[in-house]
């Protein structure tokens, strides 16, 4: 299993289609970066005439924390269908030139070799959030420097600069989350209907549904609802972090991803190929 | 050893093999010959659990790791990577050896050359067949599966395919399944064959005997074929320097026996296949 995921990775680095992939996502984090600066400017402006009448506000409040903020809202909603296009063509790509076919000719054991493309995909998941990670906080304290963050989730929060870099750390990890439970699904689709541009659209709807249904109030379900999961990284800006809410969610986004892991690898291995 | 016992598989409404039974020993060449869409890539492909049958069954014996090596249908590369590359890591992934000595000489052995470091997508399709042997012999199996093997192959690149087939076969004591529409390609390459056609074997039986059952049309070239008796008695069709006729196999000597006689001063005579008439012999 191991000797297959290094081929795997080592043959998803040799394609050029990955390389275009990582940097249409750099660019769209420059892009939402250069928005985050002049959303920041707004936000601030807001703030401030507001408050600025009863309290002295000291320091910068543009900072790169509200930066990064603004990154993370922005990124998690662009972020995922790129990165299951990406992923779901580790395996449509194989469909569609039949190398499937040629690994799985060889001394290979179907479940081995899709149980390695969900792990491929969430280690490839993992290495682009950590370089936009890594990219993001390089750009944004770089250029707009620490400070206190300043957010409004039910009323208006302020948090002290080595908080904000906790908290933004621990949303980015809740976010990472979703982003493989996003890319272990877009595996399953591809399993599902092998060919490319259906899977695409798949994804998409995917993805549209999930936000339409995160407005939606289901009443006692909500807690158990997939959609409403996807903003769980929101509970690390309350002022008091909801930890039982943040475990349960995690817990269920993890069991999903596990469900949509094994519902693809039940189905990949009693599927035909070819 | 091969041995297939009465498969069959349907796609919906099209039934694609109809109790299919096949037995191919070691050692032995055999040839599945079929029209387009006849049902060979589908018992390949079961042959290769890469599709489950409806009903029947199939046993590979071999105690290796890689009982079956194959082509089904057209190389299938990692178009990204070079020829070495591609050995390598479908090596690594089944912890096959994959030194590089191993891997040279892999691509030796099909007459591809090591110091090739371009990426297979500039390969010619014979050169793409010749790597999907090296694949298909990873491992060393003891059985291989070779869909089409023949095709877009030019006439060098048949023969020496041939000859590496016959080696894998009578040398490294291989089991060989080949399939093919080329009956004469299957006929040289083959010691049995098999003829498959709706997803039925309708004939099988060593190569002499299919040929035969082709073979009832002879075709003559030659000088003042006009002059022959021999020709006009059994009313063959005479244009210039060429005739044909219906003629069994058996009754071929004595034709040319008396074409010899009357002083016909011939160039060429030859059976002509009739596949179609075979595929219907059932």
């Amino acid at each position: 299993m191991i000797a297959l995921i290094r081929a795997e990775l080592y043959m998803v680095f040799r394609q050029k289609r990955t390389y275009y992939g990582l940097a249409a996502i750099l660019i769209i984090e420059l892009f939402i970066m250069a928005g985050a600066w002049f959303q920041g400017n707004d936000i601030i402006d807001m703030i401030l005439e507001n408050l600025s009448q009863n309290f002295y506000l000291e320091g910068n409040l543009l900072n790169g924390h509200l930066v990064l903020y603004i990154v993370l809202n922005a990124l998690w909603f662009n972020l995922p269908l790129i990165i299951m296009i990406i992923v779901s063509g580790f395996v449509t790509n194989e469909y569609k030139d039949k190398t499937l076919q040629t690994v799985l000719l060889q001394a290979v054991r179907k479940q081995d070799y899709i149980l390695s493309k969900y792990i491929i995909a969430i280690i490839f998941t993992l290495i682009v959030l950590s370089l936009l990670m890594a990219s993001a906080s390089l750009l944004a304290y770089g250029i707009f420097g620490q400070g206190d963050l300043i957010v409004y989730i039910n009323g208006l929060n302020f948090y002290e600069s080595n908080e904000a870099f906790r908290r933004i750390g621990m949303a980015f990890m809740s976010g990472t989350l979703l982003m493989i439970f996003y890319s272990v699904t877009s595996i399953t689709i591809a399993v599902v209907f092998k060919e490319m541009t259906i899977t695409w659209i798949l994804c998409a709807l995917f993805l549209i549904l999930n936000t339409l249904l995160l407005k939606i109030d289901f009443g006692s379900a909500d807690s158990w609802f997939l959609p409403k999961l996807v903003d769980t990284w929101q509970y690390f800006f309350h002022y008091e972090i909801p930890w039982p809410a943040v475990h349960h969610n995690h817990i269920l986004l993890l069991c999903y991803t596990l469900v949509f892991m094994g519902f693809g690898t039940f189905l990949f291995v009693k599927k035909d190929i070819g | 050893m091969i041995f297939a016992e009465r498969l069959c598989k349907s796609y919906k409404d099209i039934r694609a093999l109809r109790d299919v039974s096949l037995t191919v020993k070691s050692g032995e060449i055999c040839g599945i010959l079929g029209p387009n869409g006849a049902g060979k890539s589908t018992l390949f492909k079961i042959l290769c659990k890469l599709v489950t049958p409806d009903s029947g069954s199939f046993r590979i014996e071999s105690i290796k790791k890689k009982p079956l090596g194959a082509i089904i249908e057209k190389p299938s590369l990692f178009e990204y990577l070079s020829a070495y590359e591609n050995l390598l890591m479908l090596s690594r992934i089944q912890k096959a050896p994959s030194d590089q000595k191993t891997i040279e000489m892999a691509l030796e052995e099909v007459g591809l050359s090591p110091e090739r470091k371009d990426c297979v997508r500039n390969y010619s399709m014979g050169m793409k067949q010749r790597l999907s042997i090296a694949i298909a012999l990873l491992n060393q199996p003891d059985c291989l599966i070779l869909d089409e093997p023949f095709l877009g192959l030019d006439p060098l690149g048949m023969q020496s395919l041939r000859q590496l087939i016959q080696k894998l076969a009578h040398k490294d004591n291989l089991t060989i399944l080949i399939s093919s529409h080329l009956l004469d390609e299957l006929s040289r390459t083959c010691d049995t064959l098999n003829v498959i056609s709706k997803g039925e074997i309708i004939q099988s039986g060593t190569k002499d005997h299919i040929l035969n059952l082709t073979s009832n049309t002879y075709v003559i070239r030659g000088k003042n074929l006009l002059k022959s008796m021999e020709l006009k008695n059994r009313a063959a069709m005479i244009e210039g320097d060429y005739a044909s006729l219906p003629l069994t196999a058996a009754d071929a000597p004595n034709l040319l026996k008396s074409l010899v006689d009357e002083g016909i001063d011939i160039t060429y005579f030859g059976s002509e296949m009739n596949l179609g008439q075979l595929y219907q012999s059932k």
